[in-house]
């Protein structure tokens, strides 16, 4: 049963959205208690901003899924009994990352007694998203989480998009980290079922100190420093997807990509979740297919033939499940 | 006749046709059918012969298969006419002659060691086999088109002609090219003419994802991996639809047919592909009615239930795409680019005058992944290259329904029977080969076939005469390739065709 004088929030985001640095804002008032991730639960309390910013974002790998059953297993309301264990004196207890709108509309409904809860959803321009969450899936390349990845994950994707056994795949590994990146943000589409929850721009909270301590404190119910809040945006992010001093624009950051990520990218994105992030003001026009003047190209019948992914896997992977969707 | 009129003519007729329809139960096996009920519309007449011309991938295979089965219900109800067995004689001959050919081609084949690379799809074997037409300057004679391939070699198209008397061969006369032609022939001023019609936009649509009689027989030899047809179709198609040259060829050669169609299209009955898949039942009924064979929608829906999207022929295995067959499918992968080069090519025309609504403008936000893969490589101005097994993509590459002028293919020389029209074999010596085999070959079955036409309207005496002087020419085929097996055939085909005539 919910204290009625606490708050309740749950921040969503499917990741890579400057969450821990986030996490560490809303427990920047001693009155908060937050959870990040699958994390353990101390781990923003406990922790230590400075520390992480100089170490960067290798705890994600090690400790990022180790409450997963937590979260997946409890109701929230046993979920808040815990946080509330953990922190007594807590006015506003809640999560970030720990669910996307879609998981936690879930949860929401499992629960039997009324609840109440404020959630708000975190966004970040996809392609800013992709290029980071690609990252992410290399630096897991022979941790158990990379079995996830690509058990889990990349199959999913490829009984959801048989195209992409038709993409250029002349590195398996990239092509694995890519497409699971894009199902990522092609999974923002599950969120759309659930209207009227408030949008924060990542790119905004970051920057913005008037928007973060109003996020902040319409999240928690609690007061937040200004001065506070802007030297942490003034001392910057965690996470190395942002320590990038050229700051590349997320155009300039498509317009690196190779065609086949460009593809992969415009088929598995959806129209919805594009004009979603159109709605919430991101220029998304890398990601459309316009009408173009017919380009006749030099017709050739000579030409030595691409390797596509459903070819890899014919040569190296006989049993990849890839496989059993395009053979009789 | 008053429009007014006419039209409760129809109406009263189909009421009738409907009353009896309904009382005549069919049965499921159309071979065991019993008589039809309606009146008799045949009596004194013969049973009508129809020649069914159509686009390639417009439904052509499904009406040529369904005037089929309505000629067959009505089969029984027409006299056994004298010229029957004149046919059924030249169906032997037609017989002989395909298993002489197809023994001399795989010999060339097997002189040159690749008969164990050989690619030559059963539906070729049969003379008639493959796609046919009348040779626009001499008429007299049907053109019919070879296709072959050679593993790790490439393959050729080869044209061979005969008296155009064996297309008489099929019940069913079938042509994809020259609509007018066939109606300025004498000889077939008495024939039911059929045309199957398709939205133009859908055909180019199937045209993109076929795969041939060749690339199926290479899928049914060499494909180890049992890669499924529908992912080879898909990268195929990507080939294709990322090419619009190639998109054009198909464009320029659909077109031509058009025009000469519309050109004539009042003077033939027409079955247009989306009512056959969307209510086979009534449209198969309308339709019998209109070629003066009438049953009813109970018997035409059995007519339909064995080859409703079903692959319906023999050796060719990959006719019909799985899981396809749905009218306006084309928008799930056809682009705004590609309608961009029909337009141009003024297939807005084309869609008012068959009665389709014009080209579309696709909202690209719309689009199927497979089509933003395929705009995509269109604004790149690149050619989509992915397509795995390349002799399996160069044997499916299309043959006869492209404009292929601006794909630098070779030929040979015309000769009086046969001209290879296209080759990408890297040994031309063994295609010169084949050629002039089936040159020589060619000039020995016309020889007999003539010999067999001559006497058409000849009495039965003269005809008994001829006939045996055959089987000593036919013998001589046997001869020709060494087979103790196809002179017993020979010997059985003769004696049952002795055996009719005495009867």
């Amino acid at each position: 049963m919910q204290n009625p004088h606490n708050t309740y929030f749950a921040v969503t985001t499917p990741g890579l959205s400057a969450t821990r640095w986030i996490s560490f804002a809303l427990a920047s008032n001693q009155d908060a208690f937050v959870t990040h991730g699958k994390h353990p639960l101390h781990s923003i309390q406990n922790g230590s901003l400075v520390r992480e910013q100089q170490m960067g974002d290798e705890e994600s790998i090690t400790d990022g899924n180790k409450m997963k059953w937590f979260y997946e297993n409890l109701s929230l309301s046993e979920m808040h009994q815990i946080f509330e264990s953990i922190k007594p004196d807590a006015k506003a207890l809640g999560t970030v990352h720990s669910f996307t709108i879609e998981s936690l509309s879930k949860k929401i409904t499992e629960n039997t007694e009324d609840f109440r809860i404020n959630v708000s959803n975190i966004l970040r321009h996809p392609v800013n998203y992709i290029n980071s969450h690609f990252n992410l899936v290399k630096s897991a390349e022979g941790h158990q989480l990379y079995e996830h990845y690509e058990r889990d994950l990349f199959n999913k994707a490829l009984t959801l998009f048989p195209e992409l056994l038709l993409i250029d795949c002349d590195n398996y590994s990239d092509f694995l980290a890519f497409t699971v990146s894009c199902l990522s943000v092609h999974n923002l589409i599950y969120d759309l079922n659930v209207p009227d929850i408030p949008h924060y721009r990542m790119e905004d909270l970051t920057t913005n100190t008037n928007l973060l301590k109003s996020f902040c404190e319409k999240t928690t119910g609690l007061p937040y420093q200004t001065s506070v809040l802007n030297q942490m945006i003034q001392g910057g992010a965690i996470n190395t997807h942002k320590k990038d001093k050229n700051k590349k624009t997320p155009l300039d950051i498509f317009e690196d990509w190779k065609p086949w990520q460009k593809d992969m990218c415009k088929i598995m994105i959806p129209r919805e979740v594009v004009e979603m992030f159109e709605k919430n003001g991101y220029q998304m026009d890398m990601l459309d297919i316009s009408i173009s003047k017919p380009n006749y190209s030099e017709a050739n019948h000579n030409f030595a033939p691409g390797i596509s992914l459903a070819d890899y896997l014919s040569e190296q992977h006989r049993s990849h499940y890839g496989l059993q969707l395009i053979t009789d | 006749m008053n429009p007014v009129i006419a039209e409760r003519l129809t109406r009263r007729l189909d009421s009738i046709i409907q009353k009896q329809g309904t009382q005549a139960k069919p049965r499921q096996n159309l071979g065991n059918t019993y008589p039809l009920s309606y009146p008799d519309f045949s009596k004194n007449k013969s049973l009508p012969r129809p020649i069914v011309v159509g686009a390639p991938r417009s439904g052509f295979t499904l009406t040529i298969g369904v005037t089929n089965a309505i000629l067959n219900l009505h089969k029984q109800n027409f006299p056994f006419d004298p010229d029957s067995k004149w046919r059924m004689a030249l169906r032997k001959l037609v017989d002989i002659a395909s298993i002489y050919l197809t023994q001399q081609y795989r010999k060339t084949f097997e002189d040159y060691g690749l008969i164990d690379q050989l690619v030559f799809n059963g539906e070729f074997h049969l003379i008639v086999g493959g796609p046919k037409w009348l040779d626009k300057e001499n008429p007299a004679r049907v053109g019919v088109r070879k296709y072959l391939g050679v593993k790790g070699q490439g393959d050729f198209l080869m044209n061979t002609f005969f008296p155009r008397e064996i297309l008489e061969y099929y019940d069913v006369t079938h042509s994809h090219i020259d609509p007018p032609l066939w109606l300025e022939q004498t000889e077939y001023q008495n024939h039911t003419m059929i045309a199957s019609v398709r939205n133009p936009i859908g055909i180019i649509n199937s045209s993109s994802f076929s795969l041939n009689a060749m690339a199926s027989e290479y899928i049914q030899l060499f494909n180890e991996q049992n890669i499924s047809q529908d992912f080879i179709r898909q990268r195929h198609g990507l080939f294709k639809l990322s090419d619009l040259n190639f998109i054009q060829g198909l464009g320029v050669f659909l077109k031509k047919y058009l025009d000469q169609f519309l050109s004539v299209r009042n003077q033939y009955t027409t079955m247009r592909w989306e009512e056959l898949i969307e209510s086979p039942g009534a449209t198969i009924s309308k339709f019998s009615t209109e070629i003066g064979l009438p049953i009813s929608v109970d018997q035409a829906e059995a007519i339909w239930k064995p080859m409703a999207h079903q692959n319906t022929l023999q050796y060719h295995k990959h006719n019909f795409r799985r899981g396809k067959g749905i009218v306006g499918d084309w928008k799930n992968s056809l682009v705004n680019e590609h309608f961009e080069v029909l337009r141009e090519l003024n297939f807005d025309h084309y869609l008012k005058e068959l009665g389709y609504p014009k080209i579309p403008e696709l909202n690209p936000r719309d689009y199927s992944p497979y089509q933003k893969l395929v705009a995509s490589h269109i604004q790149r101005g690149e050619i989509y290259r992915n397509v795995g097994d390349m002799d399996l993509f160069g044997f499916a590459f299309n043959k006869s329904n492209i404009d292929a002028s601006k794909f630098n293919f070779q030929s040979l020389p015309k000769q009086e029977w046969t001209h290879v029209e296209r080759t990408t074999v890297k040994n031309q010596k063994v295609v010169e080969a084949v050629s002039q085999i089936a040159e020589q070959g060619c000039a020995k079955v016309n020889n007999i076939f003539q010999s067999w036409i001559d006497v058409r309207n000849a009495d039965t005496r003269e005809l008994e005469k001829v006939w045996a002087d055959l089987e000593k020419r036919c013998d001589d085929l046997a001869l020709d390739i060494n087979s103790q097996r196809f002179l017993e055939i020979i010997k059985t085909h003769f004696r049952e065709i002795n055996q009719l005539y005495r009867s």
